[in-house]
């Protein structure tokens, strides 16, 4: 799969006005702008996260959070309650609230607007005012009935709404003159739903990767399929003969998908119309699945079959044939039209001579509102306002307008990102208080970058000062495309925008093993074909419902015990990938690409000299990818390594380990200055992050020297496990209170075999940042599971390619994952998919809402629900003028940084200087007096207990009692 | 003042058997509980709901008092199996309550008495333990969810009435418990408030109901003429062509609500809920429960005929459209759905064949398997990625495709199903059409002024007492639509509301007053008050406005109440009884909210539900007594239907059935539409403020009198 290439929209891109030229170029031109607009995501199948509203990255993101909102209706913030509850709970201070002001240079304003009243007082009270989520039409009702002031807050309301507000601004927009749009707004009742309840079903069938019984034998476009479908429908047809009878004209005509968009969109000549924003409503009105076309039509590789034209316009034709046909039935019930067949054109003209819009009033807009309960908290009484000047009243609007939700929310988010900046660079700016012990360690364990995994970092070192840990990107530089046994197709196992190199090929290490894997494949196979076959086959229909009431107490049971469920899986798992591969270095055969012993050598020596392990190496390194196993979850790839393409990431980890065990290999990395000592055994393994098992894989391959090493690294990384699981379930509503490590660990694993659990785990729920650096300098500081730890050694690279490649690789990854969590949290409705509860899996592209709803884009409710949004922060440990080199050659990076999509902190590696990178990719130096010093605490455990919120960062020094004093 | 019994003057039947053995007392005692338990937990989150703000530390309170409900009924069964067991398995046929029954059998109501055989041992136990497996489920898989509370009242109300419906020995009484599982039905269809979609997909489902209802309210009817009696077991005797009809009204039932062809196209739209309720309602219970009807009056229908030919044709071609189907959807409920269809398609063919033991073993087993792959249908996405990962793909031969593509256009074609969604779509036109022209509907509201004139100059004929008063007093409900149409929106709702209420209230008071009226009179009242009542139904239906549905609904029930009157006028009373109150709720509420919002922003309300629950609760109540789901009105309606049948014959009693359900049908419209749902007005930023506890308490106490009123006569004799 390609790069994908986006063109960024800058608010001018987007069209404000334009003149009605109904040509179908001018129509091309306009879909392909609208387009621009729609969540660019991939099939289910192999989701990644990504940037929400990754089109508008090429504006500030303040500026494309706004523009979003006007075009998508989303909320781009926290809401203004969210904000003061962190305020309360101290996660904003007014400190940070302060210096967010300064960074966005609105300073306070200590001018009078009101007798002993600031606009600084003015702007506070906006900011903290309280108020319950209550409809517009309610106001004046609340404030005579719920509010203390009763009758004077309505009378001041009153006043509030005379200040010369500008007018303007309504909330009523004019609607967009297509048909369906008019139609809409005359009947009172949206055409959505029933659009969609004609439209999913052939688009779930067209689009479909393998979930329908059989698929379509079509490959053609989408338009004639459906078109022909509709015309065979027969009386069926939800709207009788007509709908049938013009399909079938325009199935006989042939007519174009793009002709038919110019038809059915009703212009004519005269008619003042905005064609870009026309089309724009028509796209966004299934962005789902509009952008599911638009996303296949440029990704031919990620269609269901490779030769199928899925196009947008084609979507877009369909949709527009059934809303015409419902304006149509509307207009002739409400007696707007008498005949039957009337042009789209006709349509139009005869409905807009009807549609009339509803007047906009200041009592329904939110500035005066926000600006009554500011005057209510400042206790300003009646009749004060309607005594001021009139300047003075115009200067109270202008600050309730300047200062509006947009600036407010900026500031609330900014100061949200400045405490948390400042937690962790004060903390880096501190000598950590535990150091690994010096010499050999016992253990060398390497991870994926990935947030979930800094606790359990974080408890491996814990348990044993000689045991280190190091974090690279989950795929290992290893871009491959996987093969294993019991598939017959490759999965590529590399981040997006990278393609796979080499193709490699699951082996069995055995006659013996081969037969047995053969066998449990075939068993698997067996049971699956007879699972799915009960669903929909004829046999299964049958066999199925004459012995399900046996089976029904199991099932009952596994309800009440889902840890019965566990048990029963490992019997039936066809444990294809737990032991006894090969994995050769490379395998003949059609289309399989060599991997060259100097390729492995580059790959293994370039990521060893990456996270900086070229010496000492411990007896035995473990290295792990990872994945999360869960019962009941179509998310299961946004849980996954996002690093491997939204797969589990172990095969990459297991063919490092192969790769770095060959002797050849370890020969040539000798001659590059990497010795890797003869009693070093390199490992893979799982980590299961959902479970929080950790699961060594091809022991068998293990030499018997390393064995007692195995079995204590075993129990080492169980024991981390454990301790992992504690720290997780603070997390958990449904957790034990008090856990220790035994009960934590078996409610975790419970968790992850329980189909009633929506929450499995937690995802990349509270990541804030990007450590890129060497471990000592965070080893021991509790960063809550809050950061993607790189390894980074900047002594040893000079050059700086080494930070520019680890730069350039985990960008799209962690930039990614950050974007697309805030943006479903802020609006779980629009920008995410909502609750996960409705969510009906379809046709391997996605899930929707019901039987006919809307494919849902980005993440659901339930994972994001805790997370508190805030943009990365990077911290980079190199010389600034590494980092510089490395942005400028990185324009992605920097054009992030520049938009502030995302903000990038740097340590100097031999002092404890510290840079922030401004918008304009200059260094300033960052002062941290007066701020608190970091807090310390004797473990992980007693700093979070009882404790289930975001904790400040602290040191966890083993040497401190539990009280947090230096232990005697 | 005597009340005849049930519709047939001079019917020698008069009291069902008493409790009398041990064995019938232990049953109705513990089936009473094991049926109570989950309708007392539903009625205490009802009240939990209605007091309280939900939240989240309520959960395991909440989820909690459902599993005890539900364990401990489950328990129950498990007792009454053993004991059923230890007595030799008798047929058991056991009372309600035991003085209920005996003041039933008086008035001439058909008992409610539960019957325990195989069949509803079995199926009462399964389905007892899948809602108690569901509600599980749900405890963990809802956490945090708006309307965790909601949910498992919902869920416990249907799950008590399904197993009333098992458990149910005669008709009658299972259309009660028929009518509570498809109102719950719909809830939980419509369980997202703030998405237009499932609202949209729950009128489907209460559209294709109501035409299930409505074979089932026609069938006790009809069993009710002809047998006096609407006990399962009695029918068995009746005459060929009797049983025939009866065969045939069932069937519709059956059809409506399992969803068989050709009204099967509402159950894939019904997976709009959370998982556990397809997975309870879709995959288990609700819609088995037509099936199940078929099992329980095989006596019926069994003998060979039209109805069981039309259920073999029937449930064959369910059985292969539905699996073709099931095979053509990509998505995992949806194909599900169509799967539960196919498979209840066999169950009814076998029952049709004459094999009911194994399609009552096949109808326990689909609704288990179903049930828990819809909790499992999330787990099929990763099962489709790992199948297509490790199996080949399939690829059906041509003639298998064609074959498919065939049957497809066999289950589409059904001219019923075409009728249908046609028919709902033609519901939206009328509504639509009644919104454009207002003034057919103030017309038509001039309609009372026919019948009750024919009625006065009879009634002068007959009795000769007509004062001036009495004819001012006819004559109110004329003023009351002058002043309607005349003013049109210049007069408040509230007075609108209340001048058809009190209008209405006069005229069928006066109505009462006198008896029958037979002849031509009789005619022309009885068709002029079904005229009412249809044009009140469908400006209900047109309503845009929640006081004009109001008013409409008045209209429509002052028109049955007349059409009724003409043979029996203690209806009237009951009516005014029923109606009163109810109104009075409404309009305070209705009054309540306008004070909140102000005027002319009904259709703002939407989503007001989730964080006004006592809003939702009255509005919801309000909106059950008006649709005529509860008990009280299903006597009215059956009490009417079989009126009507006894007098004019079938096909009257078919139009007014119609009315009827056309009648809920607006009701559900306007109260889905305008309470739930994405608003047409301006955007809301927020919900409108909740009720307070005064207000909720008086119009709950207001529905508690419209619900007991009319109960109070029959209580005095």
């Amino acid at each position: 799969m390609g790069n994908i290439q986006v063109t960024p929209l800058t608010r001018d891109a987007i069209p404000r006005a334009g003149n009605c030229d109904p040509s179908p170029e001018r129509v091309t031109e306009a879909v392909r702008h609208a387009a621009g607009l729609l969540v660019d995501q991939a099939p289910l199948e192999t989701f990644v996260a990504q940037n929400t509203l990754q089109v508008l990255e090429g504006i500030p993101f303040h500026d494309a959070v706004r523009t979003a909102h006007e075009l998508h209706g989303a909320d781009g913030y926290l809401s203004e309650a969210e904000f003061q509850e962190l305020f309360r709970s101290g996660e904003v201070t007014a400190a940070d609230l302060h210096e967010a002001r300064c960074r966005l240079a609105w300073p306070e304003n200590p001018e009078t607007v009101l007798p002993g009243i600031t606009v600084q007082n003015l702007e506070n009270a906006l900011l903290f005012r309280q108020e319950p989520r209550i409809a517009p039409a309610s106001r004046a009702w609340w404030l005579r009935h719920q509010h203390p002031a009763g009758a004077k807050a309505v009378d001041l309301w009153n006043e509030v709404i005379r200040l010369p507000w500008e007018t303007g601004g309504s909330t009523v927009t004019m609607p967009v003159n297509t048909p369906g749009d008019l139609a809409r707004h005359l009947a009172g009742f949206t055409l959505i739903t029933s659009t969609r309840s004609l439209l999913v079903g052939y688009c779930s069938r067209y689009l479909d990767r393998g979930m329908a019984g059989h698929h379509e034998p079509e490959t053609g476009r989408f338009w004639p399929y459906f078109l022909g479908h509709v015309a065979q429908a027969g009386i069926v047809a939800p709207f009788g003969p007509a709908l049938r009878a013009d399909a079938l004209r325009r199935l006989e005509g042939r007519q174009s998908p793009i002709d038919a968009v110019v038809e059915l969109l009703g212009l004519s000549d005269n008619q003042p119309t905005d064609l870009d924003e026309m089309l724009r409503a028509v796209v966004l009105r299934h962005p789902g699945w509009a952008g599911m076309f638009h996303r296949l039509e440029r990704n031919p590789e990620e269609r269901p079959r490779a030769d199928t034209p899925v196009s947008l316009i084609d979507f877009i034709a369909a949709q527009l044939l059934i809303e015409f046909h419902l304006a149509r039935d509307i207009a002739l019930q409400l007696q707007i039209i008498s005949r039957k067949d009337v042009t789209p054109a006709a349509l139009v003209k005869a409905l807009l001579e009807k549609v009339k819009l509803p007047e906009a009033s200041p009592a329904l807009r939110r500035d005066p509102w926000n600006l009554c309960l500011a005057l209510l908290k400042l206790d300003v009484r009646t009749g004060e306002l309607s005594s001021l000047p009139k300047a003075q009243r115009k200067t109270l609007v202008e600050v309730a307008t300047n200062f509006g939700m947009w600036r407010r929310l900026a500031l609330w988010l900014e100061a949200l990102e400045a405490n948390l900046r400042n937690q962790i660079l004060k903390a880096l700016a501190e000598n950590p208080p535990v150091a690994a012990t010096p010499g050999r360690p016992v253990l060398d364990v390497m991870t994926c970058l990935d947030d979930r995994e800094e606790s359990f970092r974080r408890a491996l070192e814990h348990l044993d000062t000689r045991i280190r840990t190091w974090g690279a990107p989950g795929f290992y530089q290893l871009p491959v495309a996987y093969r294993d046994l019991s598939s017959p197709y490759p999965r590529i196992l590399c981040p997006l925008g990278v393609s796979p190199a080499y193709t490699v090929r699951e082996k069995p290490a055995s006659e013996r093993k081969a037969a047995t894997l053969q066998r449990t494949a075939s068993f698997s196979r067996v049971a699956q074909k007879a699972e799915l076959s009960l669903r929909s086959k004829w046999m299964g229909a049958l066999v199925g419902t004459l012995t399900a009431v046996a089976a029904f107490p199991l099932m009952v049971l596994g309800l009440f015990f889902p840890r019965w469920r566990e048990v029963f899986q490992r019997v039936t798992h066809s444990g294809h990938d737990s032991a006894g591969l090969d994995l050769p270095e490379s395998v003949d055969g059609a289309g399989v690409l060599a991997f060259p012993l100097q390729e492995q050598v580059n790959r293994v020596g370039g990521l060893l000299r990456t996270i900086g392990l070229t010496g000492q190496f411990a007896p035995l390194v473990v290295v792990l990818g990872h994945g999360s196993r869960t019962a009941n979850n179509p998310h299961k790839s946004a849980y996954d390594c996002g690093a491997c393409r939204g797969h589990e990431g172990h095969n990459n980890a297991r063919l490092f380990a192969t790769l770095a065990n060959r002797p050849e290999v370890r020969k040539a990395l000798t001659e590059q200055g990497i010795r890797i000592p003869e009693d070093t055994w390199f490992i893979g393994g799982r980590h299961d992050t959902c479970a929080g098992t950790v699961e060594l894989l091809d022991l068998e391959l293990v030499p018997p020297s390393q064995r007692d090493n195995l079995a204590q690294a075993q129990s080492t990384l169980k024991a981390a496990s454990q301790k992992d699981a504690v720290e997780r379930c603070r997390r958990f509503c449904s957790a034990p209170k008090k856990p220790d490590g035994r009960s934590a660990f078996r409610h975790v694993r419970e968790r992850s075999v329980d189909p009633a659990q929506p929450r499995p785990e937690l995802g990349h729920m509270t990541n804030a940042m990007a450590i890129v650096g060497r471990r000592s300098r965070t080893r021991g500081l509790f960063l809550d599971r809050r950061a993607f730890l790189v390894s980074y050694d900047p002594t040893l690279d000079n050059d700086g390619t080494v930070l520019a490649n680890i730069l350039r690789a985990i960008t799209p990854i962690v930039v990614g994952i950050n974007l697309q969590y805030y943006f479903s949290r802020v609006d779980p409705l629009r920008y995410g998919s909502g609750s996960k509860l409705p969510h009906n899996p379809v046709g391997l592209v996605g899930v929707m809402e019901g039987s006919c709803g809307d494919l849902r884009t980005g993440l659901p409710r339930q994972m994001v629900e805790l997370h508190t949004p805030v943009r990365l922060l990077y911290v980079v440990e190199a010389p600034i003028d590494r980092v510089r080199a490395a942005l400028a050659s990185n324009p992605d990076l920097s054009r992030k940084l520049a938009n502030q999509w995302c903000s990038m902190a740097v340590i100097d590696p031999s002092s404890t200087r510290e840079w922030l990178i401004e918008p304009d990719l200059s260094a300033t130096g960052v002062d941290l007096t007066g701020k608190p010093g970091t807090p310390r605490n004797s473990d992980s455990e007693s700093w979070f207990r009882g404790r289930s919120g975001n904790l400040p960062l602290a040191w966890i020094d083993p040497s401190l009692d539990t009280r947090g004093a230096p232990a005697r | 003042m005597d009340r005849p019994l049930i519709g047939y003057p001079g019917s020698t039947r008069t009291v069902t058997q008493l409790p009398g053995s041990d064995m019938e007392s232990t049953t109705r005692l513990i089936l009473d509980l094991a049926v109570g338990s989950p309708l007392l937990v539903a009625a205490t989150l009802g009240f939990y709901l209605a007091g309280f703000k939900s939240s989240e530390r309520r959960e395991r309170l909440v989820a909690g008092i459902s599993q005890l409900g539900l364990g401990f009924t489950c328990l129950l069964l498990v007792l009454q199996l053993s004991v059923w067991f230890a007595a030799g398995r008798p047929v058991i046929h056991a009372p309600l309550l035991a003085e209920a029954v005996r003041a039933d059998s008086e008035r001439g109501h058909p008992s409610a008495v539960w019957l325990y055989d195989p069949l509803s041992a079995a199926a009462s136990l399964l389905a007892s333990l899948m809602a108690l497996g569901t509600m599980r489920f749900a405890s963990t898989y809802l956490h945090r969810e708006p309307g965790f509370t909601r949910f498992f009242m919902v869920g416990n109300l249907f799950t008590g009435s399904m197993l009333g419906l098992m458990l149910s020995g005669n008709l009658a009484f299972s259309a009660w418990w028929w009518e509570i599982i498809g109102f719950t039905s719909v809830l939980l269809v419509g369980f997202y408030h703030a998405r237009p979609g499932p609202q949209a997909a729950a009128r489907t489902v209460f559209c294709y109901y109501r035409v299930a209802d409505s074979g089932l309210l026609l069938a006790v009817a009809w069993l009710m003429v002809h047998a006096e009696t609407a006990a399962f077991e009695d029918a068995a005797s009746l005459p060929w062509m009797t049983r025939q009809v009866l065969g045939l009204l069932l069937l519709v039932a059956a059809v409506g609500k399992s969803a068989q062809w050709p009204l099967m196209g509402w159950l894939p739209r019904a997976m709009e809920g959370p998982t556990p309720s397809s997975a309870l309602f879709y995959g288990g219970m609700s819609v088995h429960a037509g099936a199940y009807l078929i099992l329980r009056t095989k006596d019926i229908w069994l003998e060979s005929g039209p109805a069981r030919w039309a259920l073999a044709i029937s449930g064959a071609v369910t059985l292969l459209t539905g699996l073709a189907r099931a095979r053509s959807r990509a998505d995992a409920k949806g194909a599900l759905a169509n799967s539960t269809s196919a498979s209840l398609g066999l169950v009814i063919l076998l029952a049709a064949v004459g094999l009911t033991p194994l399609a009552g073993w096949m109808l326990l087993g689909n609704a288990a398997l179903r049930w828990y792959q819809m909790l499992r249908a999330p787990a099929q996405f990763q099962e489709y990625v790992r199948r297509k990962r490790e199996l080949a793909p399939e690829n059906p031969s041509p003639a298998m495709r064609r074959l498919d593509r065939s049957l497809e256009q066999l289950a589409s074609a059904g001219i019923l199903s075409g009728f249908l969604s046609r028919f709902q779509r033609a519901i939206e036109g009328a509504a639509l059409w009644f919104a454009a022209g207002g003034k057919i509907l103030a017309l038509s509201s001039l309609m009372p002024l026919v019948p009750v004139s024919a009625w006065l100059c009879h009634a002068g004929d007959i009795q000769n007492n007509v004062t001036p008063l009495a004819v001012v007093l006819v004559l109110t409900p004329c003023w009351f639509y002058l002043v309607y149409w005349l003013g049109g929106e210049q007069i408040s709702s509230t007075l609108k509301t209340g001048l058809a209420t009190f209008s209405s209230a006069i005229a069928l008071a006066c109505v009462s007053q006198v008896g029958p009226v037979e002849g031509l009179p009789g005619q022309i009242l009885m068709f002029g008050g079904l005229g009412i009542a249809l044009f009140g139904a469908m400006g209900a239906l047109g309503g845009r406005k929640l006081p004009d549905s109001l008013v409409a609904t008045i209209q429509a029930w002052t028109g049955v109440g007349l059409a009724a009157a003409a043979h029996r006028p203690q209806i009237g009373w009951e009516l005014v009884a029923t109606m009163l109150p109810v109104t009075l709720a409404a309009t305070l509420l209705m009054g309540t909210i306008k004070a909140r919002v102000g005027k002319g922003v009904w259709q703002g309300l939407a989503g007001a539900g989730i964080e006004a629950p006592r809003l939702e609760a009255g509005w919801l109540l309000v909106g059950a007594a008006f649709t005529g789901v509860p008990p009280w009105i299903i006597f009215h309606a059956s009490d009417w239907s079989v009126e009507v049948l006894m007098h004019h014959g079938f096909l009257l009693a078919i139009i007014q059935t119609v009315i009827l359900a056309v009648l809920t049908i607006g009701w559900t419209r306007t109260l889905l539409g305008t309470l739930w749902g994405e608003p047409s007005g301006p955007v809301q930023e927020g919900p409108m403020p909740d009720l307070n506890l005064f207000e909720w308490v008086s119009i709950l106490a207001f529905l508690v009198l419209g619900a007991t009123l009319p109960f109070a006569r029959w209580w005095q004799s």
